[in-house]
């Protein structure tokens, strides 16, 4: 549709340009690009055995791991992340729902595949480094696996992102 | 005298039968009466239900007519030559909701600060997962606005990285967005601030018709 609006104008062709960009940066597009897969289960029947504490909490892979899993990821400059399948954007909540996590308005549960765009290198290093959180949650009996991609695909944002309460303070 | 014996005999045979007539009569009356009652109430809901969704059939219509008129309207204004406006107004739009404007609206302001245990960076992340689930559409941290790629980082314990830029306590989070959703959400029993209080850190909560962001 916009492609039509835009013809030979120039003003217009930057704008639509301009408006792309946002709107990648919002989520609104299916992205791809080199980037790291993080995958979370909860712990091994095993491992929760021979486990000294036995707080089953301890085991379980959380809505709290899941935001400190993201911050990290954001640290480490992701551009794009999604968490079993559904984008994770600005206005993303993590919530625990009893037994699933809800991302985003959308029921999660394990095991869960965290996708993220960007410099493989340093999301790779930056979420496996020792003490990271990833490392703490491995310690803590939580089967973690980290693979490097190439090519990684993240769909686009399902939902709408409108503000209503927020106005542009017009004079500054 | 037999006849009279025979006569009266008769009568109370005739009575106790026509007695007998009347107690079912009075019985299948009841019987019927109830399930007369039963069937008219399922066929009033049934008829209810009806009448629902064919509103609900008639609102999904009407739906899809706004929408065929958007796109008609929209097709109009591209055939036009304010292309270049309706596109300006969405980049407006997009910017705000990326971030890159200042905003201003009612919501509240909450201020978290060290008490007998030091306010970390968790305290801070779920306070903005606990605002963006009750629908903060701005957010900030000391000024600092919250965006899509916001992170918040913790290099020692006293300072935290938002946005790449140092802060540190007492931290002033703003939100804008429906006030009374925002309130609810932080204050609701054993939710944020009362397990902010129960590990002894300080945590205030204010209302306010305007809040602005930069």
């Amino acid at each position: 549709m916009r492609n039509q609006v835009v013809n030979q104008d120039t003003d217009s062709v930057k704008l639509s340009e301009e408006l792309q960009e946002n709107n990648m940066l919002l989520g609104y597009y299916d992205v791809s690009g080199e980037g790291i897969t993080i995958t979370l289960k909860d712990a091994n029947k095993s491992t929760i055995k021979t486990a000294i504490f036995t707080d089953p909490n301890e085991f379980v892979v959380h809505d709290a791991d899941l935001m400190e899993v993201v911050n990290a990821l954001k640290e480490s400059g992701a551009e794009a992340i999604s968490i079993n399948g559904q984008r994770v954007v600005d206005s993303t909540a993590i919530t625990c729902l009893g037994n699933v996590i809800q991302v985003g308005g959308e029921k999660v549960g394990v095991p869960f595949e965290i996708k993220a765009i960007g410099l493989t290198e340093r999301l790779y290093g930056g979420l496996t480094m020792p003490g990271g959180y990833l490392d703490k949650m491995e310690k803590a009996g939580i089967q973690v696996k980290v693979e490097k991609s190439e090519n990684i695909v993240i769909p686009k944002y399902n939902g709408v992102s409108q503000f209503e309460y927020a106005e542009n303070v017009e004079s500054r | 005298m037999k006849e009279k014996i025979i006569l009266s005999i008769s009568i109370g045979c005739a009575a106790l039968i026509l007695t007998m007539v009347m107690f079912t009569q009075f019985k299948t009356i009841e019987y019927t009466d109830i399930v007369a009652l039963e069937t008219m109430r399922e066929a009033e809901l049934r008829a209810e239900l009806a009448s629902w969704k064919s509103k609900y059939e008639e609102a999904e219509t009407k739906m899809g007519d706004t929408k065929q008129k958007i796109t008609e309207y929209q097709t109009q204004i591209s055939s036009e030559q304010n292309a270049t406006e309706l596109l300006r107004q969405e980049l407006i739009e997009s910017q705000k909701t990326l971030g890159y404007t200042d905003v201003q609206g009612e919501g509240i302001m909450i201020t978290l600060e060290n008490g007998e245990e030091k306010v970390d960076r968790f305290d801070l992340i779920s306070l903005i997962n606990e605002l963006r689930l009750a629908g903060a559409e701005a957010i900030s941290v000391n000024d600092e606005r919250v965006v899509f790629k916001t992170d918040i980082a913790l290099p020692t314990s006293e300072i935290f990285l938002i946005n790449s830029k140092r802060i540190s306590g007492p931290y002033t989070i703003k939100a804008i967005g429906e006030m009374k959703y925002l309130e609810s959400a932080i204050t609701i029993k054993n939710g944020y601030l009362d397990q902010r209080k129960t590990e002894r850190k300080k945590s205030q909560l204010r209302n306010s018709n305007q809040y602005h962001h930069s």
